[in-house]
């Protein structure tokens, strides 16, 4: 198949009239695909080749879910984020491009390279080798001709061939390795002095005007949200089971329509004489069939003891007669309704009257009960409680509507629906919307009351669902609008505040003052340095992070260096920076791991420039909108 | 075979003009034939040239570049690309690495030599720009200042900018010379997200920010 293809490729009139073939064919086929794929829009367009589109993208980024999935990875969830599907979008877009410049730059592979890395897939193999059959079995289910294919792989090919070669060809110069090398392992010995803020504490003053015109000046920072006091009605099922009753027989009843459930695990064990109808028969041949079944009634219950004798002699039943009208046991749902109704409402060794099923007259003995059903006694809270709710949810139903209308029409006051259905009003404190929506765990109640209609015309709010089976109504009793707290209550906070901020100004004062004596060589100040410490990028030797970030930025062209930092919250900090090591680490392998990922950014560097250079020579215009969230919508 | 007067007066008036300039339309219908077949000649030589280069060029990127059988396998087979397929793509990064390899084995010659070919010649811009910072890399290693800033001084392709300003500051700091300000136009320039961002940002705080 594949020397075919080669033959073919190889021939110089062939290679013609593939040229002439294809051309036009990709032109249109890319037209067509683009209708067909009609309105779904370009993620990215690229100058001179066609668009990644929308349904490429998700294709994309459903392989990519599949595959992390099947890596065993749980958290997808950074590719709904933008950044996810930007990175997504950045690798079909370096594909893309660097596809485009192998076709501009004329890049290729060789048929006999394309056939070696084909022959060599570990998928096309069949115990070690290139298996035809597999390849041709794959390729079909993947409804790729082998011409299609091979078109698939050499581009993949070409494109690798022209991204991995060319961050190979990248030399890091000595010297900019040590340049980047000695800036990483510099070692820097350095102290420090701290200015803290809360040092000059006792040195500040802050009188009632300052605070008072910082009051003034940022009321709006101290503003409470604007409050009310409410009365409320609730009206839900819950509150209205007190105001119902359940009858004892009510509870029986439900016991007994309920029997198959709290009885299940329940077994009875019973004997019968069946008197048959025979099929067809009418009421007078019934009214026979029942005389002589009231006899057979009289003679067992004259010698009850010999009812299994009875059973052989009268019985019609052919399946029980001859084992004395034994029926084994059964559970409820196995026998004819009125059979068994008689049954379980037996005791044992009892003897039934006459029972009438479709089959006949049925005389029937309980012999035996055996596992358990929960009795009537046992589960009479449980289902008074059930029938209680039932009853209450019924009312509530019937009620509700009736509740929604009164509220409304006498919205004047609750007291009339209140009365009328028994029911109780609250009434809460100062609260805010936040509050209340947290109190009624409703927001549309508290939105409602905040509405001109209630708020300013004193009415009540209409009817508001806040739970399951749940209505509330409410009105303002009492309103307070949005304002500042009273200079009084904010007085301590505002003081505290505007001393902290003065000493934190009177510490980096004298800090800027000493570090002007420093840096014009006057070292004769007495400062509390900490003893000097040698330190470098990773070993910080306890020294805190904004130290660390400021030790190594400082300018060390003379020595010793200062610099000064400020920090309006906790004052200032001088470092002074004694010595500078340049000399790079002692350690080989150290260094030696420091070189190669030196070299290794280096040439990472190289490939994004690549990428970044033919980026901007294809115009790519990315749509960003679409990655923002909701593009599933268009798949 | 009754033709009537008009058409036998088209029929005329045709061969008439066939005969005037017959000619020139068959030689200008055997030009545009020609130039067709010489252009579809053209495509399918630079496609064989493609293909030939392209294994040669596939030999060489498994070479390793630090030893001395594979350094002269990479002599070979750069200097058939650059003189027997330099019009293809091929030539210029055989050209930069044969370049590296010379200058793995110290042989800074024939490695400017290389680099200054692929610069002239190199068809893809991104490797032109490469030639040009390893040009500028190596003068920098012989403290060729001056030289180095003149060849970073040529036309390169946008994306390298981050790593033309990072080598220029480099060049500067090796001189003793103010290089914050070419580092801080690296940073504008380099991928922020790559990992040689974070060594011209330490090289320019080293310099006091």
């Amino acid at each position: 198949m594949l020397d075919f293809v080669r033959k073919i490729t190889h021939g110089w009139v062939a290679k013609l009239i593939l040229t002439l073939v294809t051309v036009p064919f990709v032109l249109f086929g890319i037209e067509a695909y683009l209708k067909n794929v009609g309105n779904s829009a370009s993620v990215a367009d690229v100058s001179g080749t066609a668009p990644i589109t929308v349904q490429e993208y998700n294709v994309a980024l459903q392989n990519l879910r599949n595959e992390l999935q099947k890596q065993g990875q749980k958290d997808l969830a950074f590719l709904d984020s933008y950044g996810g599907r930007r990175a997504l979008l950045d690798r079909l877009l370096s594909t893309r491009l660097l596809a485009v410049e192998a076709r501009d730059q004329k890049f290729t592979v060789s048929d006999a390279f394309l056939r070696d890395f084909i022959v060599n897939l570990p998928e096309f193999q069949e115990g070690g080798k290139f298996s035809q059959t597999t390849y041709d079995k794959l390729l079909a289910a993947n409804q790729l001709t082998p011409s299609q294919f091979e078109q698939k792989i050499r581009g993949e090919l070409i494109t690798q061939q022209i991204r991995d070669s060319f961050p190979t060809m990248v030399t890091a110069s000595a010297k900019s390795t040590e340049l980047a090398l000695q800036a990483e392992f510099q070692q820097r010995e350095v102290t420090v002095v701290e200015f803290k803020a809360k040092d000059y504490l006792d040195q500040v003053q802050v009188s009632e005007d300052e605070s008072k015109a910082f009051y003034e000046k940022n009321k709006a920072k101290f503003n409470v949200p604007a409050q009310v006091k409410l009365e409320f009605l609730t009206f839900s099922a819950t509150n209205l089971i007190p105001k119902v009753q359940v009858t004892d027989e009510e509870m029986k009843r439900f016991y007994t329509d309920n029997a198959d459930k709290f009885q299940n695990g329940e077994q009875r064990h019973a004997s019968h004489i069946l008197l048959s109808f025979t099929p067809g028969s009418d009421d007078k041949a019934k009214q026979e069939v029942k005389k002589k079944a009231e006899q057979v009634l009289a003679e067992v219950k004259k010698n009850p003891a010999k009812f299994a004798d009875l059973a052989k002699k009268y019985s019609q039943d052919p399946g029980s007669a001859q084992k004395g009208g034994d029926l084994g046991s059964f559970g409820r749902g196995m026998m004819v309704k009125p059979f068994e109704e008689a049954v379980f409402s037996m005791k044992p060794g009892q003897i039934s009257e006459l029972v009438q099923s479709d089959f006949g007259y049925h005389i029937i003995k309980l012999m035996d009960v055996s596992g358990q059903g929960q009795s009537f006694d046992s589960l009479k809270p449980q289902i008074r409680a059930e029938l209680l709710f039932q009853k209450a949810l019924a009312k509530f139903s019937e009620d509700a509507e009736n509740f929604s209308n009164m509220v409304y029409e006498q919205s004047g006051s609750l007291k009339p629906t209140a009365d009328k259905l028994g029911l109780q009003t609250q009434s809460t404190d100062w609260i805010s919307f936040q509050d209340g929506a947290k109190l009624f765990k409703n927001e549309k109640l508290m939105s409602l009351v905040f509405s001109d209609e209630v708020l300013k015309d004193k009415r009540n709010t209409e009817a508001v669902e806040v739970g399951q089976n749940t209505l509330v109504s409410a009105r303002v009793v009492d309103y307070k609008p949005s304002a500042p707290k009273a200079f009084a209550d904010v007085k301590d906070s505002i003081e505290q505040y505007l001393k902290l901020q003065k000493a934190g100004k009177l510490a980096i004062t004298k800090g800027k003052a000493s570090m002007a004596k420093l840096t014009a060589g006057d070292q004769s100040e007495k400062l509390d340095w900490i003893p000097n410490v040698t330190i470098d990028r990773k070993n910080a030797q306890g020294l805190t992070d904004l130290t660390m970030r400021n030790a190594f930025a400082v300018d060390t062209s003379k020595l010793p260096a200062y610099k000064g930092v400020e920090d309006a919250q906790k004052g200032y900090l001088i470092i002074k920076v004694v010595a500078v090591n340049d000399q790079l680490t002692d350690d080989e392998t150290a260094k030696q791991a420091a070189v190669k990922a030196y070299r290794a950014a280096l040439a990472e560097e190289y490939s994004n420039a690549y990428i970044a250079s033919l980026t901007a020579k294809n115009k790519v215009k990315v749509n960003d909108k679409l990655l923002m969230s909701g593009n599933e919508a268009q798949q | 075979m009754a033709y009537d007067l008009e058409e036998q007066e088209q029929l005329e008036t045709l061969k008439a003009w066939w005969k005037r300039y017959g000619n020139y339309a068959s030689a200008a219908l055997a030009i545009v034939v020609v130039a067709i077949l010489a252009y579809q000649a053209w495509n399918y030589y630079q496609f064989k040239q493609s293909v030939q280069a392209s294994e040669r060029f596939e030999k060489l990127t498994h070479l390793g570049y630090e030893d001395d059988k594979d350094l002269k396998e990479i002599k070979v087979i750069s200097a058939d690309l650059m003189e027997n397929f330099s019009s293809t793509a091929y030539a210029g990064r055989a050209a930069v690495a044969v370049a590296k390899a010379n200058l793995a084995a110290k042989d800074t010659k024939s490695a400017e030599a290389q680099l200054k070919w692929a610069i002239d010649h190199a068809k893809e811009t991104s490797v032109r720009s490469i030639a040009i910072l390893q040009l500028a890399g190596m003068q920098l290693e012989q403290k060729a200042y001056d030289a180095a800033l003149k060849t970073l001084q040529e036309k390169h392709d946008d994306g390298f900018d981050g790593l033309f300003f990072d080598l220029r500051g480099d060049i500067y700091l090796a001189q003793g010379k103010e290089a914050k300000a070419a580092y801080k136009s690296a940073l504008e320039k380099l991928d922020i997200s790559g990992r040689y961002y974070r060594y011209t940002t330490i090289k320019l705080e080293s310099l006091g920010g």
